[in-house]
């Protein structure tokens, strides 16, 4: 599928990221030597853009804050504009390793949309409790959706050709966790074809996710709503 | 003519001039207007015809003619709340849309300097 002239865009979105959002570039740059990176910087109140920059990215810079979906679906018209094939989302706070995304952009050959999945094996991320929840029900009800084996379906590490691309820019759900779960059950609609690869994640260089029972809570009614909406508008 | 009309058509009275005068410095929108203009109607209806409850009430089975005016006033102030929730959903989609819209002329922008 990635021939040395299929154009790659790595898209990371980031949120305050200055501290590790140089390095994450530096190294993506490294991993992909014939793709372009874009920072999309939401709104970030320190100097994410121009750490960014200075580390070689293009940087598209948001006026105000639009969540994860927003800043995607503005680096997915970037594409659509400037004619790239293959587009990875990868986060800007240095949690998943670039050397894995030659394995998404190959996995693209028989998908349209692959996602780099947390707990398929490979790696020792683990969640405990209701979140741990949540990510099942997700898992289940998605992978039915997609007619696909998905184990991690709010991986923000993903790979998307020209097709998905097209779709996402147009129509990318912007709301919180939504933009995971809804993003799947549009590229399904559409009729792509959905994968995952397992892939291994490292510690996040900046602050730990968050695991009390009470936001865990919060995550699985917040899934539950997510899906919900999706459903009913698909 | 008792007191309570007098109130009701001082209140449809100052409904009326209030949205006359929100369209004239433009503020509003016409559209958002009809409605208060229907609710200052209804409370003149009511006020110069406070009969017109009592026979809605027996129409509908409302036991008492005052309920008439709470029921139609929630139901009013709903489709209101749910207009404006609308309203407020398209306006955030297109405030987005342009943010990204600004992202990407910045960044344009920004690499025509670079090659200049």
């Amino acid at each position: 599928m990635t021939t040395p002239e299929t154009r790659v865009l790595v898209i990371i979105p980031a949120l305050n990221e200055e501290a590790t959002v140089g390095g994450v570039v530096k190294e993506v740059m490294a991993s992909v030597p014939d793709g372009h990176v874009l920072v999309v910087d939401d709104g970030s109140e320190d100097e994410t853009t121009n750490v960014a920059r200075a580390a070689g990215a293009d940087v598209l810079t948001l006026p105000f804050n639009l969540g994860v979906g927003g800043a995607l679906r503005a680096g997915f018209r970037y594409a659509v504009r400037f004619d790239y094939d293959v587009a990875v989302q990868v986060d800007g706070d240095g949690q998943h390793d670039p050397a894995e995304i030659e394995r998404l952009l190959a996995a693209l050959a028989d998908a349209d949309l692959v996602i780099g999945a947390r707990f398929a094996g490979r790696g020792d991320y683990s969640v405990r409790g209701a979140r741990r929840l949540a990510m099942r029900l997700l898992a289940r009800s998605l992978s039915r959706r997609t007619n696909a084996d998905l184990t991690d379906t709010t991986s923000g590490f993903r790979a998307f050709d020209r097709r998905a691309i097209e779709i996402f820019a147009r129509n990318y759900p912007a709301e919180y966790l939504g933009d995971t779960i809804e993003a799947l059950l549009i590229a399904a609609k559409a009729g792509c074809q959905v994968s995952q690869v397992p892939v291994q994640m490292r510690r996040r260089a900046n602050g730990a996710p968050s695991q009390s029972p009470l936001k865990s809570t919060a995550y699985l009614a917040r899934a539950a709503l997510a899906v919900f909406m999706s459903r009913a508008r698909h | 003519m008792d007191k309570t009309q007098i109130i009701g058509l001082i209140a449809a009275a100052i409904t009326i001039g209030a949205m006359f005068e929100l369209i004239r410095r433009q503020s509003i929108k016409e559209k958002y207007t009809i409605l208060w203009v229907l609710a200052a109607i209804g409370i003149v209806t009511i006020a110069v015809y406070p009969q017109i409850l009592d026979n809605i009430a027996d129409l509908t089975g409302i036991q008492d003619g005052p309920n008439v005016i709470l029921a139609v006033g929630g139901l009013a102030i709903t489709i209101v709340g749910v207009q404006l929730s609308i309203e407020v959903s398209r306006l955030e989609d297109r405030s987005r849309a342009l943010a990204e819209e600004i992202g990407l002329l910045r960044l344009e922008a920004q690499k025509q300097r670079e090659q200049d």
